[in-house]
């Protein structure tokens, strides 16, 4: 494995690709009880509205196919996962964002036996017709718990409005209707072409050995055979720059009403390399944080007139062809409240805030000092790095680097989004005791 | 890991927890009183005003300057309520100085910050300053408002209001919509003077300097307090008739709430039976519930119970579709049946008592989870070191799980139906 050292961090991180293309990362940490192992796949809620080719034709990769086999992965042939790791000492879990499906243990001892486990379930899809039905009850309980969610709800509301074709638009687990139409064909298919090894990336956190934890790793895979079947390709569309909606509203029931604004962008501009793409990537937060955090001169006026009664949550997202932010608070007078925001992003000087923005700059790099901490949070921040193309590990520097024209750039984007509103207005209720 | 207990002075206990594992240091500050429900509101006002305000940072804004400032250093002042216990508590993680090139003064600059937050509120005339406690008096009541929103957090709220009993269980931290409104600014006043008279325990995990944290806590941190007698959590819930309660609300799913009297405390002999029992039932993925319910019969996704020790009783929760409504609850009666019947296998035992050593074990790699072991010792008369509890959860068998079920009896279901024609 080839090492390299982080020296102002005190961190080593060693690494290796094996020769069917499974990327590898072992962190070892001295003094943690536990040790996280977690391996994901490129394989997220983004990769539908395409095709894979296959055989006798091509396979349209459905809406939540990535969440459908994440649950159903973990009925092993040799038994149900929980129940596996459990009785090698680990708890075990899963889950699918946008961009990814990770599978992750954590463990006290029996390290080895955790990392063959690990590679082994997530390796090997054990599906018959009839779990595949089983399951879709339960996906579509869990589809149901999220439509409650009004966060949850006003994110898939403002992303509705704001794309046409991209599938960020959708639900990562899809719609139920989705989710009765999938097959066991489909499931298999998915499992193949994303599961390749050579889409994979597994990274190990602990009091490890990594020589050690080399040879387990190259035991497990060199007797194991991969068919890869064939790429994902997403349909041909162009996105437009602009929202499909500008604004639209939904009733719930909920007490105080609750508005998402879009930014959607343009895709980010090239760069020469991936440090100077995610060092704009963090000055979009940086801006955000800038303009709407409760250390802003936005967020104390808007709370004190009355006009939001939470802080207002604010997240940017750069991933397969979207670049896009949303800011979501709960609002008691929406006209007042756009029209400040829309203020605020108008006049924003840039020079005017240098001091902010390093003062923000010294935040983030807390932030990111702080996913190094227990084993699974530290692994599940590395892996996520590892897919968004960024090294974990030079995060605090990427962030001292961001420059007063990296916000400005930001900055113009803001000014010339295409915007869209969502909001969600309370309902009327007759409560029946 | 090294774990240091100093006595600052007669009611101010320092537990130093050193390590070299994180990058951070985190403190808890806990001062600990009796849990009343006419308190709880302002209580709950009490540590927003402080999250908002201090004489030297007067507003929300200076605040989290200041916080930015101190590389994201969080300051969160929170209440919990654990049985009869009142934890009036202050959590602070900040970077260690060496990862960001500061020095030694660092330490001195949170530990003032604290200071500051806590003994310089902003008080003028023996009252809060007026605009900061109507700011914060406004937002608590939409925040409490909006807890309508989460189906959950309500269910149960709802649910615990039912049980026709004065217990601290139904007291929400969080406070009450009806008192909010009535709430003045002296309530909040007279509940800071109690909180700061209350004897204090403080909680450091990381990587410092053992003295240089006593030095700072003797600068920073008076004794005001008056001797009291110290309170334990545990106070039982009284087992009362069945009860069935059905409300609608226009949620998709509908939320099912059962609560169980189960009046093993961990007083009782059969504390860690108890853990076991209801690791089976429904606390871990391994669990009937999760199996039964969930895997097999395809009910719901999220379903759990969930064991509160001090107050003696289980509470099932379960997202469902209110069509199954029937069925989930004659399944979920079934598993408690079966575990009282002995129905239950030796790996189901086995497979949980693993999965519960491993989770005990590994909190130790969150500073967080390390204070929360080590305090919440301190909220019982029974104490039980790490080694006891591996020892006891080790000793449990087959027969004393079967003896703890049947202890448990279901004495109220509640179910929030989904809106009408929400059936998927």
């Amino acid at each position: 494995m080839i090492k390299k050292d982080y020296e102002s961090l005190n961190e080593n991180v060693y690494s290796m690709v094996l020769s069917n293309g499974l990327k590898v990362f072992v962190i070892p940490k001295k003094g943690y009880t536990k040790c996280g192992g977690i391996i994901a796949t490129k394989f997220g809620s983004l990769y539908s509205n395409g095709n894979i080719e296959y055989k006798s034709g091509n396979i349209n990769v459905k809406p939540g196919i990535a969440h459908f086999l994440e649950h159903r992965l973990f009925d092993n042939k040799k038994g149900q996962v929980f129940d596996l790791f459990s009785a090698i000492g680990a708890i075990s879990n899963a889950f699918t964002t946008y961009d990814k499906t990770a599978y992750y243990f954590l463990t006290s001892d029996r390290v080895e036996e955790n990392v063959n486990l690990l590679l082994d379930f997530v390796q090997e899809l054990n599906i018959t017709p009839q779990s595949v039905e089983k399951e879709k009850n339960i996906i579509i309980e869990e589809l149901s718990m999220y439509e409650d969610n009004p966060e949850s709800r006003a994110i898939r509301g403002i992303l509705e409005c704001m794309y046409e074709y991209n599938p960020i638009k959708l639900d990562i687990g899809g719609s139920p209707n989705d989710v009765r139409s999938t097959t066991l064909l489909d499931l298999e298919i998915c499992h193949k072409t994303f599961y390749h090894p050579s889409n994979m990336v597994l990274v190990i956190v602990g009091n490890v050995d990594p020589k050690s934890i080399e040879k387990v790793i190259e035991n497990n895979q060199e007797n194991k055979q991969f068919e890869k079947v064939a790429t994902f390709k997403d349909y041909d569309y162009i996105e437009p720059n602009k929202v499909v909606a500008d604004y639209k509203e939904i009733e719930m029931p909920i007490s105080t009403k609750i508005v998402a604004l879009g930014y959607k962008f343009p895709k980010l501009k090239e760069t020469k390399d991936n440090f100077s793409r995610n060092k704009i990537i963090i000055a979009y937060s940086i801006y955000m944080n800038c303009l709407f955090s409760e250390s802003s001169e936005l967020h104390e006026r808007l709370y004190k007139e009355n006009i939001i009664t939470s802080p207002i949550q604010f997240l940017h997202e750069n991933k397969r062809n979207c670049n896009f932010s949303i800011l979501l608070s709960e609002v008691l007078n929406s006209e007042k409240y756009k029209e400040e925001i829309e203020n605020a992003i108008a006049k924003f000087d840039v020079y005017g805030n240098k001091d902010s923005i390093e003062r923000i700059k010294n935040l983030y790099v807390g932030i990111s000092l702080k996913k190094l901490e227990s084993p699974l949070d530290y692994a599940i921040s590395y892996i996520d790095g590892y897919i968004n193309e960024m090294d974990l590990l030079d995060e605090i520097d990427i962030i001292k680097s961001v420059s007063i024209d990296d916000i400005k750039y930001v900055s113009e984007q803001f000014k010339i989004a295409s915007k869209a509103t969502f909001i969600i207005n309370p309902q009327e209720e007759v409560q029946n005791d | 890991m090294d774990i240091k207990q100093v006595k600052i002075s007669e009611n101010i206990k320092l537990n130093l927890i050193h390590t070299k594992k994180f990058k951070t240091v985190t403190l808890k500050i806990l001062f600990k009183g009796k849990a009343i429900k006419k308190e709880a509101t302002a209580l709950s006002v009490l540590a927003s005003i402080l999250n908002e305000s201090s004489k030297t940072y007067k507003t929300l804004k200076e605040l989290s300057v200041k916080k930015e400032e101190l590389y994201g250093t969080d300051i969160d002042a929170y209440i919990s309520n654990v049985g009869r216990v009142n934890i009036f508590g202050v959590r602070v993680n900040f970077v260690n100085p060496k990862y960001v090139y500061e020095d030694d003064c660092f330490f001195d600059k949170i530990f003032s910050f604290i200071n500051d937050i806590i003994y310089n509120p902003f008080i003028e005339n023996n009252i809060f300053d007026e605009q900061t406690f109507i700011n914060v008096k406004n937002r608590k009541y939409y925040s409490l408002l909006s807890r309508k929103n989460e189906k959950e957090v309500y269910s149960l709220e709802k649910a615990l209001s039912h049980l026709k009993t004065i217990h601290p269980i139904k007291i929400s931290s969080s406070g009450s919509i009806n008192d909010i409104k009535k709430l003045k600014n002296e309530d909040v006043y007279k509940q800071y003077k109690k909180i700061i008279c209350r004897s204090i325990e403080i909680y450091a995990v990381g990587d410092f300097a053992d003295e240089r944290i006593v030095e700072l806590v003797k600068k920073y941190f008076p004794d005001n307090s008056v001797n009291s007698k110290e309170i334990f959590s545990e106070d039982q819930i009284s087992r009362l008739d069945y009860q069935k309660i059905q409300e609608q609300r226009n949620f998709n799913q509908s939320q099912l709430i059962q609560v169980i009297h189960f009046p093993i405390t961990r007083e009782s002999g059969d504390f860690f039976a108890g853990i076991l029992f209801n690791a089976i039932f429904g606390g871990t993925p391994l669990s009937k519930l999760f199996k039964y319910v969930r895997e097999e019969n395809s009910l719901c996704y999220s379903i759990s119970s969930n064991y509160i020790a001090s107050s003696g009783c289980i509470i099932v929760s379960s997202g469902i579709d209110y069509s199954n409504y029937k069925k989930t609850v004659e399944l979920i009666n079934k598993q408690l049946k079966d575990i009282q019947n002995g129905n239950f296998t030796i790996e189901e035992l086995e497979l949980n008592r693993k999965l519960y050593l491993s989770t005990i074990k590994g909190n130790f790699d969150s500073a967080s989870n390390t204070i929360d072991f080590l305090s919440s010792n301190t909220l019982y008369n029974k104490k039980y070191s790490l080694d006891e509890y591996y020892e006891n959860i080790s000793k449990v068998d087959a027969k004393d799980v079967i003896k703890v079920a049947k202890e448990a009896y279901i004495m109220l279901e509640y179910c929030l139906k989904q809106g009408e024609g929400e059936s998927k």
